[in-house]
């Protein structure tokens, strides 16, 4: 019996200390609860965020924004870039940066939709309340990582040696090469000519932030080629598909890309503008000759001389090159009414309202029995259909040449503004040519024989 | 009696255990008490959601709250079917991101505050499939390291929602909606679901739509979930966290995501153990953020939540019955296996 209620004593000891072990244990829990309830940092920046809009946080943030930019990059632009980006209408949403926090300093990132606006970092307020926390207080709005918003990508160029390049309007310097002499597969054999033999560089260049734009000499913006991806961008300036066609009197020696062209690279030569007029020029008829490649790898430099070391000045239109004998000023001198009598009939002729009287002023002179007649002549029909006007022109002559003494070369070229009427509508466009001219004397009168349109818009 | 005492040492051992357990009983209550009634609303949301988002103990949740006590610690989905849905030009797959059949799967150890456990990275999407034990109800689901291996695959994931009244379910009937091959195996053309799935093109779409929408959406592999408060599954929609989605308590979670370049994050945390007792959706949110994620949904957590790589289960998987039986889970195929 003693033993039983021994027994019975000690289950009731121990389940009191068992009670109030746990309501020890309840006790401490329901403070820490108490505490943990009013330290939570959560609800310190939640308040913040309730109090405060987005603009106001951007311009909190934007204090503190620290961008290094290369040279490449615009801090301004980024900046503005990213204010685009961001949608302060969204709401805005928080989320704890572990990583970056520590026992004493809380970081938060705030978000306004899917976009990271700014950091906002807690400090405790005070000493703490118990169990390890504390009350917090906003103690800094630090600027996102903007770079983390804005695209950014690694940018690879493979370009010819020595090609001059702008990224973003800044020249790409060697500084940024990473490979050079890199061999170009499948060079033409005018490449494989040249001295030295066209090689590649790479450049590599960023991580950059924001808009990219590269461009050539020309100024003509480069696409990235397409296994570019969104971190990556490859550009290559070497493509093989460009075209070279020279057209040069045949005495004319021309050089490209240092290499002098002979004539096994002739394509083909013909009279040109002297075609037919041959009664007329005599043993002074020369052919000019046409150099066409195809599949190069870039544009090459073209230069041209003639027999007596005097350079010329080509005229290029796209991808073609135009060389004529140099300007003769004499000759000029003497023959320039009649090559102006004539051009300027014709550009009357071609951008005013069908007249009759211009066309016979025109075909007046030209020299019967030429192509250039029988051109103009045909052109009456078509011509009576286009009313139009010519408000403003320019003419400019050049590379007068005699070819004998009945003969003589030259080139004009023209702008003019010119409002055409087709029914109803006007249309106003600028009209630009540039047109190789042979004339020829006959009966003590220059007249216009033959006409090679280099290029019309 | 001094003989009698000692004739009966089992009786003394089953008084003893009998007042310990009652006592622990008793100071179990209290601390609900306390959890539930005490000075923490925080607390009290965060247990609250946590026990009715386990089936077997939801009743927890009503010992000292009632129903309208319960009322505002309940997550509410507002989410706007009609204007969130994901914009597929913010993904770019990059199939080549893969240098190499190892490369192309990554097993990333997450210990983010309290939330523990293992992210898959599936850099090639077109390796994920959605893995079923269909024809369904006829039998039991898979065990997920069954799934994997009747797929051949080397990793999985759980996938969508089950029947599993009172905890009895054998995993073999879906809930919601389960597309495989572009095919709908299960639900109906004409319901709205919540679905996470990912298309011909290997983009993740996570949103509200009927089987037919999502039929539409090119969706190849998708399946459905919903809470058991009603959140959708929808948790990031184009880089956007949908915050109202975001209740529920700490559990054992499964999510699934897909980052810009087109890589498919498979999430799976543990809880409801000593290292660690879940996480909460937003810890999944804020992790999917942090891997980059644009698009992610939740899938079936609590029990189910388990991944499967190499053949062997890498997390700690909660159920006291050992893995469970699922009717569907997102497998990871082999690089060279991948879909064309």
């Amino acid at each position: 019996m003693h033993l039983i209620k021994s027994w019975g004593r000690f289950l009731l000891i121990w389940a009191l200390i068992l009670l109030l072990l746990g309501a020890a244990g309840c006790f401490v829990l329901y403070r820490y609860l108490g505490i943990y309830e009013v330290t939570r940092p959560d609800a310190v920046i939640a308040e913040y965020l309730s109090n405060t809009d987005a603009e106001e946080l951007i311009r909190l943030a934007g204090d503190h924004v620290r961008l290094d930019v290369t040279e490449f990059e615009d801090a301004e632009a980024l900046y503005s870039a990213y204010l685009d980006t961001v949608d302060l209408s969204r709401p805005l949403s928080f989320r704890a940066m572990t990583s970056q926090s520590s026992e004493t300093q809380l970081v938060y990132l705030v978000r306004a939709g899917a976009y990271n606006l700014c950091t906002v970092v807690l400090e405790p307020d005070g000493d703490s309340p118990g169990f390890g926390r504390y009350y917090w207080k906003i103690s800094e709005v630090r600027s996102a990582a903007i770079t983390d918003i804005l695209p950014s990508a690694q940018i690879t160029v493979e370009a010819l040696a020595g090609q001059p390049l702008a990224l973003n309007g800044h020249p790409l310097t060697e500084d940024y090469i990473t490979e050079r002499d890199i061999e170009i597969p499948d060079l033409t054999p005018l490449e494989l000519r040249m001295s030295p033999k066209p090689s590649l560089v790479r450049y590599r260049i960023g991580p950059l932030f924001g808009e990219i734009s590269l461009t050539d000499e020309n100024g003509t913006l480069l696409s990235p080629s397409e296994d570019s991806g969104d971190t990556e961008l490859y550009y290559s300036t070497v493509t093989g598909n460009h075209s070279l066609k020279i057209h040069a009197p045949e005495d004319i020696e021309l050089t490209v890309n240092g290499l002098v062209l002979g004539k096994e690279d002739i394509s083909s030569s013909n009279y040109g503008v002297l075609e037919g007029l041959d009664a007329y020029t005599l043993d002074g008829a020369y052919q000019t000759c046409v150099y066409a490649f195809d599949g190069l790898h870039f544009q090459p430099s073209v230069s041209a001389k003639t027999s007596d070391g005097t350079e010329l000045e080509a005229v290029k239109v796209n991808d073609s090159y135009w060389f004529f004998y140099p300007n003769d000023p004499e000759l000029e001198e003497y023959v320039r009414l009649p090559v102006e009598n004539f051009f300027n009939a014709y550009i009357q002729y071609t951008t005013r309202s069908f007249d009759a009287t211009l066309f016979y002023n025109l075909i007046s002179k030209v020299l019967p029995g030429t192509e250039l007649h029988s051109y103009i002549s045909i052109t009456r029909e078509t011509m009576a259909w286009a009313g139009s006007s010519s408000d403003d022109s320019s003419v400019s002559y050049d590379n007068f040449h005699q070819v004998s003494g009945t003969c003589f070369v030259c080139t004009a070229r023209y702008s003019v503004d010119r409002t055409s009427k087709y029914w109803f509508d006007e249309v106003s466009t600028t009209q630009e040519g540039i047109y190789e001219l042979a004339f020829v004397s006959t009966s003590g009168m220059w007249y216009a024989a033959g006409m090679n349109i280099i290029s019309a818009s | 009696m001094n003989s009698q005492s000692k004739k009966h040492p089992f009786l003394r051992f089953l008084s003893f255990l009998g007042v310990t357990l009652l006592c622990l009983a008793l100071i179990l209550v209290g601390l609900i008490w306390v959890l539930e009634k005490g000075p923490s609303p925080t607390m009290t949301g965060m247990f609250a959601r946590s026990v009715r988002e386990t089936s077997a103990i939801r009743w927890i949740s009503t010992m000292f709250l009632s129903e309208e006590d319960l009322e505002q610690y309940k997550s509410v989905s507002t989410e706007d079917a009609a204007t969130e849905s994901i914009n597929t030009s913010l993904i770019h797959v990059s199939r080549s991101a893969a240098a190499s059949v190892e490369d192309s799967v990554e097993v990333v150890e997450i210990a983010e505050g309290t939330a523990k456990g293992k992210l898959l990275l599936v850099r090639d999407p077109k390796q994920v499939i959605l893995g079923t034990s269909a024809p369904f109800v006829q039998q039991a689901g898979l065990q997920l390291t069954d799934m994997v291996a009747k797929y051949d695959g080397i990793a999985g994931i759980n996938a969508g929602g089950f029947n599993d009244d009172n905890g009895l379910g054998n995993g073999g009937t879906p809930l919601g909606l389960v597309i495989s091959e572009g095919e709908l195996l299960w639900g109906s053309l004409d319901v709205g679901y919540n679905v996470v799935g990912l298309d011909g093109n290997g983009i993740l779409h996570v949103g509200s739509m009927s089987g037919r929408q999502a039929l539409d959406a090119g969706i190849q592999y998708g399946v459905s979930f919903v809470t058991h408060d009603g959140l959708s599954s929808s948790l990031i929609i184009n880089g956007e966290v949908q915050y109202q989605n975001l209740g529920g308590g700490v559990n054992p979670r499964t999510a699934i995501g897909q980052r810009k370049d087109g890589a498919i994050l498979l999430l799976v945390l543990d809880g409801r153990s000593i290292s660690t007792l879940g996480a909460s959706l937003e810890d999944v949110v804020n992790i999917m953020l942090e891997y980059g994620a644009v698009n992610a949904g939740n899938l079936d957590g609590g029990s189910s939540s388990v991944m499967v790589y190499g053949g062997e289960i890498i997390n700690h998987c909660s159920s006291v019955t050992g893995p469970r039986r699922v009717p569907t889970g997102f497998i990871v195929l082999k690089a060279g296996d991948a879909l064309d």
